[in-house]
């Protein structure tokens, strides 16, 4: 089943003379549970087609679909994870807090509302700073409140934006190995944007290689590596190279 | 410590040099008093509550008006932070009613609410609303716009964004505004007592100033910076206190 399939989608800021065309024609589609992975240059345009997916912005021309409903606005199926997660986050709020925002309005209210957002704290293995604020933790933690903060909206797509790019290889690798488990167990779709080759290969069940000027869809992969990934022996697989070997080709080139 | 005393050197000359001069003949009493008289005549004040009550009628209009310039500035400063439309609508009549000196408006509200705490309030809400929204408008306006597109991808309704982002983020600076408008509360509320209103301070030191009572006068001129200064010390402690995390709210 298709999740998410992109029509001919083309984007441009500004407009008349002074318009600039940032996506050229980009269609593809992603399947119901897949992981895709999207790199490319930057400048691109990977922002801005993950923010075409979240409803952010709407297309100049074409039209994306998640499920048999057009995307014209952002609906709380499809979680965004900002790359500025030091922006993203509500710094007057505790931790608990700001993974509660989602929560807020629904059923769950009062003291199980502060529970639930412990629990998925949990799951990120937060829960010490359940009381602190976002100030007060690294980067590679507050990138944790906001991705548990995405999953307390339960959604069906997660959308992801080089959620990784300023932090050590160490937390990376950590939450890289989260996230794949994360989007496994709860069966999600994903689309993860990076510009890390590797790890766009490692995460992916496929890997699409944007171009840039304009942004278009310049290689798509397929990645055949066995599930679930493991941080040594998958990245000595030689199917790990090769692919690697045939889009660090390709990015040279662009 | 010895910042404070260093602080102290010039008030501490000021007063000394102001009673010898007096002493000496130099300065009249009928118009400079004498600083020994004038703390005699505050302590008399003090201790026969007049200061006291006069203090609690001018804090109690400047409070009543402040807050009502908050209860209209800030609502009225968010949606013309985060609404263009609005603003463009609003803003040109604001910008007529600004510059309308707030004491232009004594005559006015005497006619319409007349002597008491409710005209006085009234000319200290038009003086500090403008502080209060402009501060407000600005704050909201350079808020963080990725919070904004946090609150629309989880479909947040209009008032909930305003009440759970816009505000909390706004709310620092908006703390600055309103810490500019209890000063200006202060003196717009003294000057409405000095001129008609039979009530608080001002009123208190326009009577002494007309009984031949210099001493008193000063006593509570004095009393009036002082009070200001607490009030100010006050808020920066609140602000210190419980704004922290809201300070850094705003665009990086
Ligand atoms: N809101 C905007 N208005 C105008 N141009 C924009 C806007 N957002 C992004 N761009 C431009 O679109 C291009 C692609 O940006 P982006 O999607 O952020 O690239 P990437 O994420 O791949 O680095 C860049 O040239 C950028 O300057
Ligand atoms: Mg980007």
């Amino acid at each position: 089943m298709t999740a998410i399939d992109i029509r001919d989608v083309s984007l441009e800021y500004g407009e008349g003379s002074g318009a600039r065309l940032i996506l050229s024609d980009i269609s593809l589609t992603v399947r119901s549970g897949e992981f895709l992975s999207v790199i490319g240059p930057s400048g691109c345009g990977k922002t801005t087609l993950l923010r075409l997916i979240a409803g952010l912005v709407t297309p100049t021309r074409g039209a994306i679909l998640c499920g048999d409903r057009k995307v014209d606005r952002p609906s709380r199926d499809r979680a965004i994870v900002f790359q500025d997660y030091g922006r993203a986050l509500l710094p007057w709020r505790k931790i608990w807090s700001n993974v509660a925002l989602p929560l807020e309005g629904g059923n769950i209210q009062g003291a199980a509302l502060r529970e639930r957002a412990i629990e998925l704290l949990k799951v990120m293995r937060l829960e010490a700073v359940a009381d602190h604020y976002p100030d007060q933790l690294s980067g590679g933690m507050q990138q944790r409140v906001q991705i548990a903060r995405s999953l307390a909206q339960e959604p069906k797509i997660w959308l992801m934006d080089e959620p990784f790019g300023a932090l050590d290889a160490i937390t990376r690798q950590q939450l890289q190995d989260e996230v794949a488990r994360l989007a496994a167990e709860r069966n999600m779709t994903v689309v993860f944007i990076t510009h890390d080759l590797e790890e766009a290969i490692y995460l992916g069940d496929r890997v699409v290689v944007l171009g840039a000027h304009p942004g278009r869809v310049v290689e798509e992969i397929s990645v055949d590596l066995p599930k679930p990934r493991d941080q040594l022996t998958t990245r000595e697989d030689p199917r790990f190279l090769a692919h690697r070997h045939h889009l660090f080709g390709l990015l040279q080139g662009h | 410590m010895k910042a404070l005393a260093r602080g102290l050197i010039l008030p501490a000359t000021a007063v000394i040099g102001w009673e010898l001069a007096s002493r000496a003949g130099v300065l009249s009493l009928d118009t400079f008093s004498r600083p020994s008289d004038v703390v005699v005549a505050g302590a008399a004040a003090f201790v026969d509550g007049s200061l006291l009550l006069a203090t609690l009628q001018t804090l109690q209009a400047a409070a009543v008006g402040l807050c009502l310039a908050i209860a209209l500035g800030v609502p009225i400063g968010m949606i013309i932070g985060v609404s263009a439309a609005t603003r463009l609508t609003v803003a040109p009549t604001l910008e007529v009613l600004r510059p309308v000196p707030p004491v232009a408006l004594i005559p006015l509200s005497l006619l319409i609410l007349g002597f008491g705490v409710s005209m006085e309030a009234a000319v200290v809400a038009f003086a500090c609303v403008w502080s209060v929204m402009i501060a407000t408008t600005a704050a909201v306006r350079s808020m963080e716009g990725r919070l904004a597109e946090v609150a629309r991808a989880l479909e947040m309704r209009p008032l909930a964004y305003m009440r759970k982002i816009v505000l909390p983020a706004a709310l620092a600076r908006i703390a600055v505004g309103v810490r500019v408008a209890v000063g200006i509360a202060l003196v717009v509320a003294v000057t409405v007592e000095i001129v008609v209103n039979p009530r608080g301070l001002g009123y208190g030191m326009i009577i002494a100033q007309q009984s031949l009572r210099p001493d008193l006068m000063y006593a509570q001129l004095l009393w009036i910076g002082f009070v200001g200064w607490v009030i100010n010390w006050g808020l920066l402690a609140l602000d210190r206190r419980y704004l922290s995390h809201f300070a850094n709210a705003g665009r990086r």
